[in-house]
């Protein structure tokens, strides 16, 4: 994707990307390099003769039944918290938009918790879900048994995907924010004079407007679904009960940082970083197709 | 051959490096306790420093056990270890085989150090110590597993004294739900220290075959044979009835017992104090009992758990000479009753442990039953099957029987199921360690 | 705002105040805690009103923490980062967009690429290209044999070293590349309108005039946006502040708040802890309140 109106300039464009370039080769590429290396070895923890093992690794990894678990928990996980961050921060932007009295104040209250820590966070999920003492723990009072995250398995994903969903709400949030603010209001006022309604003008112009931010959002999302959310699993289940909540990236974790078999946790890493870079370059080809860059044609468009 | 080398470096780089210029040896120690007992470690450093004028230490926490394993790991590779790091029970077999430690019994001999190694309790001392029975590692916080009960619950369901045998323990839990109406008569959770390790240690049963590792790295896992399974049988039975109450959260299971909630708990003796200050003020009255046991078998030891201090190698002979110092003077029976008064860990040697009891200190109020701890570790001579357990990938192996045993709790699979698929999966890691090492053997 | 109509009022407050009460109350059952004296830590069930002990324990907290040092630590990295990640971001973007030249695709996926592999899974070999950033360069002197060769001619033998290790940049230089940002940036270069380069290249001014004068101030509510999220995501490191610092001297607010939590064999004085978080989480806070300001429409179109 590149502007029609572009600069003529021999070296500026690499000076402009050289920074992150090198900062990336030294920082990411090189470590990974390295990390992607002991995919094909036994590496002991401390250094020393590794052992040359070839695809022992990998093909002891894609036959385990519990990464196949794994497998499908990171793609149930992966999906329900895009949807439910996507949507409810769209959601929450489009209304905080409009600009009515008080805003400050939900913006405020919508965003602040993002500052708050992880492990801030996950204490108090914690408190929140725990069947006896926690607010759910009412629940429990009244239909005995009906929620039980520490042995059923449903319950511990539900709990997990609903504090992974909120931790990234506020992300979204702002960014729709962001990208709605840019939305000239002579266009929607334009439109509202031609008669559309609030539910029209929405899908027929401003979701279009922001379908950029939109795009941006959603990779991001689905990436770091696959990447992160390994900290609350951690806290809340560490995997369980019983791989109920093993996703693919803590089990990378797991094995790597607390099982010190940093071989087997490079091999994980090696099949999860090439799932994701087919599932974001599936993303590119069919999803920034239908996305729309307010080019001169926009421009055009619209008067 | 010149070996002058060419080193660039920036300011920065240089005014991390640059320490001041003093006459003292300095050297470092990373620890991952953390909280109070973060407390006692630097305090602990500083009475060192004070104690004398050659040497000093920095003791600085550089994360939780995981994490300054793993700091550790890259540290060695990039040439930044400590001169000290405490590693936690687990990692005992890693540290062995890194290449990268001064086992304990050589340092002590390079540098002549004054330890009476028979003073150590002989159960810790092997917990760290090589087939030879040469220590590896200094013991530094040492626990053991202890049952936690409510005295006041204990005494509406009918007992004066908790029972010594697992068989007793399931009519107290009925005697807890029935007679004291309690509906919470235990908070529980799968805790493999305790109800593998600790269980298969005081019965004398195997956990996996070569000594449970300790005689070599093709060792298997055998706890689907023994009466582990029908120990977990038993829990599962407890929780069928409802008088076990699961919670894998530590902090929420103790906020049952300390609040009078729920009438027993697991823990590490560690947790004394803690449970102490917590449950003083809510007017909870408590004590400790030593794990029990199955009838007809005579219980023997339970195992140590906690962490060592390991020396890591690449540093010149003055620094071994004050880390030799530092170990010597944490040795000291003054230094170890500190400790142990401060952190709630048990003293790692005998003559400690027997100047506090003459001492009457496990008379004083908040200190009572505290020793039991020690008669628990202490019951018996150690036998080759509690002395402790040395297997590879060992984290990821008790993750695995949990996975499989919360499966089991929920009516997925049997225990013994369970315990069988575990044991084929433990296996497998087993052997993925011992081929990273091909060609090497525990010491 | 276009029309006046109580009802969609209505729903909008509505809708909001639902989702200020969702995203504020699992914070405010945890921090309730911070107000607590000691003896109601361990309360069951959870007390759901507020004591008056909050400013005693944050004290206590700050003492306990020793936070005074780790502030200042925390804020340096932190604007490192977060300024840091802006620049780059912006400046990437700018030239994958405004530019064609060989390799713009590669470069850009090269980048996006980064954001798959979070840093805790390759943590080891990060930490040992941070004690020696120079490791590169000397690994290809070594495979190229030019290591060799300099040491047979003049006797001198090539150890290219520079350590990161408990330095400033140490602690921010590997978090400030930023897929997410220069992301950003593109989508939102994409949608600024041909005309403004257009006219901008006829008045004959160059790259970097357009970039200062038009795109810079067109970017303020994303660079907002940008700000609060990586000035959190900075502010919020943990694992690699712990592994790059050794001592007190260069470590973060998160790792004294983490040191404070017990481990399993010591008592939790949560009341305390939490209060240290409340103070933790302050100048994030800050941040996002002051960058309200920004989030504000009508900065991009001057004609309303």
């Amino acid at each position: 994707m590149i502007k029609r109106v572009v600069f003529e300039d021999r070296w500026l464009p690499y000076l402009l990307i050289g920074p992150q370039l090198l900062i990336i080769f030294l920082f990411f590429y090189w470590p990974t390099g390295q990390a992607l290396f002991w995919s094909f070895t036994l590496e002991p923890p401390f250094g020393g003769d590794a052992v040359w093992v070839g695809l022992r690794n990998l093909t002891e990894i894609v036959t385990s039944p519990v990464y196949h678990i794994a497998i499908r928990n990171t793609l149930i996980m992966s999906v329900a918290t895009t949807v439910i961050s996507l949507g409810l921060g769209l959601i929450f932007a489009v209304f905080a938009d409009r600009g009515l009295r008080g805003m400050i104040f939900y913006k405020t209250a919508i965003m602040w918790p993002y500052a708050v820590a992880a492990p801030v966070a996950a204490i108090a999920w914690q408190f929140i879900f725990q069947p006896q003492i926690g607010i759910f723990g009412i629940v429990n009072q009244w239909y005995p048994g009906l929620w039980n995250p520490a042995l059923n398995g449903a319950h511990a994903l539900t709990m997990v995907i609903i504090a992974s969903s909120w931790t990234s709400i506020t992300f979204n949030f702002v960014f729709f924010l962001a990208g709605l603010q840019a939305i000239p209001n002579n266009l929607v006022e334009a439109a509202a004079m031609d008669g559309a309604g609030p539910m029209r003008r929405f899908f027929d112009l401003v979701f279009p407007l922001i379908s950029p931010t939109f795009f941006l959002l959603l990779v991001l999302n689905v990436t770091t679904s696959f990447t992160e959310g390994f900290g609350i699993i951690n806290v809340m289940t560490q995997g369980g009960p019983g791989n109920a909540t093993q996703t693919m990236v803590y089990k990378i974790y797991q094995d790597g940082f607390i099982g010190l078999d940093l071989s087997s946790s490079s091999a994980q890493s090696l099949l999860l970083m090439i799932l994701i870079i087919a599932v974001t370059l599936l993303q590119f080809r069919f999803v920034e197709r239908k996305v729309h860059y307010a080019g001169s044609d926009k421009g055009e468009a619209s008067e | 051959m010149l070996k002058t080398a060419f080193v660039a470096a920036t300011a920065l780089a240089a005014l991390a490096g640059a320490a001041p210029a003093s006459a003292k040896t300095e050297i470092n120690m990373w620890f991952g306790l953390s909280g109070r007992l973060q407390n006692e470690v630097l305090a602990q450093c500083d009475r060192f420093n004070k104690s004398q004028d050659l040497y000093t230490i920095k003791c600085t926490r550089e994360g939780d056990y995981d994490e300054i394993f793993q700091k550790a790991m890259a540290a060695v590779r990039a040439g930044n270890q400590p001169h000290i790091l405490q590693v936690v029970d687990r990692g005992t077999g890693t540290m062995m085989l890194s290449g990268a430690v001064i086992p304990a019994y050589q340092l002590a001999e390079e540098q002549g150090l004054k330890i009476n190694w028979d003073d150590y309790f002989p159960v810790i001392g092997n917990y760290y110590a090589g087939r030879d029975g040469k220590l590896w590692a200094f013991p530094f916080n040492s626990s053991t597993a202890m049952v936690y009960y409510n005295t006041d619950a204990l005494k509406a369901a009918g007992y004066t004294t908790f029972p010594d045998t697992w068989e007793g323990f399931d009519d107290l839990l009925v005697a807890l739900r029935d007679k004291a109406g309690s509906s919470c008569p235990l908070t529980w959770n799968i805790d493999l220290w305790s109800d593998m390790e600790q269980f298969s240690a005081i019965h004398n049963v195997p956990v996996a075959s070569k000594n449970n590792g300790y005689d070599g790295l093709d060792a298997q896992l055998e706890l689907n044979k023994t009466i582990f399974v029908k120990h977990m049988e038993r829990q599962k039975r407890w929780f069928d009835a409802g008088l076990a109450k699961y919670d894998p959260n530590f902090n929420n299971r103790r906020d049952m017992f300390v609040t009078g909630r729920c009438a027993i708990m697991f823990d590490s003796i560690a947790g004394f104090t803690s449970t102490d200050e917590l449950a003083t003020p809510k007017g909870t009255k408590w004590t400790v009992a030593q794990l029990p046991h199955n009838k007809d078998v005579t219980p023997i030891n339970s195992l140590v758990g906690g962490a060592a201090l390991w020396t890591m190698k690449g540093f010149s002979k003055d620094e071994y000479k004050a880390v030799g110092a530092f170990y010597q003077f944490i040795a000291q029976p003054e230094q170890q009753k500190l400790w142990s008064d401060g952190t709630g860990y048990i003293p790692v040697t005998k003559s400690a442990y027997n100047e506090l009891v003459a001492s009457g200190y496990y008379k004083q109020k908040g200190k009572i039953n505290r020793d039991l701890a020690v008669q628990s570790l202490t019951r018996a001579a150690p036998t080759p099957l509690s002395k402790g357990v040395r297997l590879g990938n060992y984290v990821e192996i008790r993750n695995i029987i949990t996975e499989e045993l919360q499966k089991a709790l929920n009516n997925q699979v049997t225990v013994q199921q369970a315990i069988d698929t575990a044991t084929t999966r433990g296996n497998q890691l087993l052997k993925r360690f011992a081929d990273t090492y091909a060609g090497r053997t525990l010491p | 705002m276009i029309e006046k109509s109580p009802i969609l009022n209505f729903v909008t407050h509505a809708i909001l105040l639902a989702a200020a009460f969702a995203m504020c109350f699992p914070i405010y059952v945890s921090l309730i805690t911070a107000t607590m004296p000691f003896e109601r830590v361990a309360e069951v069930p959870k007390p759901l009103w507020p004591s008056d002990q909050l400013l005693v324990n944050m004290a206590a907290a700050w003492k306990k923490g020793a936070f005074s040092t780790l502030f200042m630590n925390s804020i340096i990295s932190t604007l490192i980062i977060t300024v840091g990640k802006i620049v780059i971001a912006m400046i990437t973007a700018f030239a994958l967009v405004y530019f064609r030249f060989r390799f713009r695709a590669l470069a850009f996926w090269m980048i996006f690429i980064t954001l798959m592999l979070p840093l805790e899974v390759r943590i080891v070999p990060t930490y040992e290209i941070v004690s020696n950033v120079l490791l590169p360069i000397q690994r290809i002197l070594e495979w190229t044999g030019l290591a060799w060769l300099i040491q047979t001619l003049s006797g001198v033998r090539v150890v290219l070293k520079l350590s990161l290790i408990n330095t400033y940049l140490g602690l921010t230089l590997p978090l400030i590349a930023t897929a997410t940002g220069t992301f950003l940036f593109r989508q939102f270069f994409l949608t600024i309108p041909d005309e403004l380069a257009e006219a901008s290249k006829m008045d004959g001014s160059g790259a970097l005039r357009f970039f200062w004068d038009i795109l810079l101030p067109l970017s303020r509510t994303n660079i907002a946006a940008l700000a609060v999220i990586m000035f959190v995501f900075g502010w919020n490191q943990y694992l690699w502040p712990l592994l790059v610092t050794t001592g007190p001297e260069y470590r973060t607010l998160t790792i004294g708040l983490t040191a404070m939590q017990p481990g399993s064999d010591a008592t939790a004085d949560w009341n305390v802890i939490l209060a240290g978080a409340l103070l933790v989480m302050m100048p994030p806070v800050l941040v996002v309140v002051l960058a309200q300001r920004w989030f504000v429409k009508g900065l991009v179109n001057t004609d309303k």
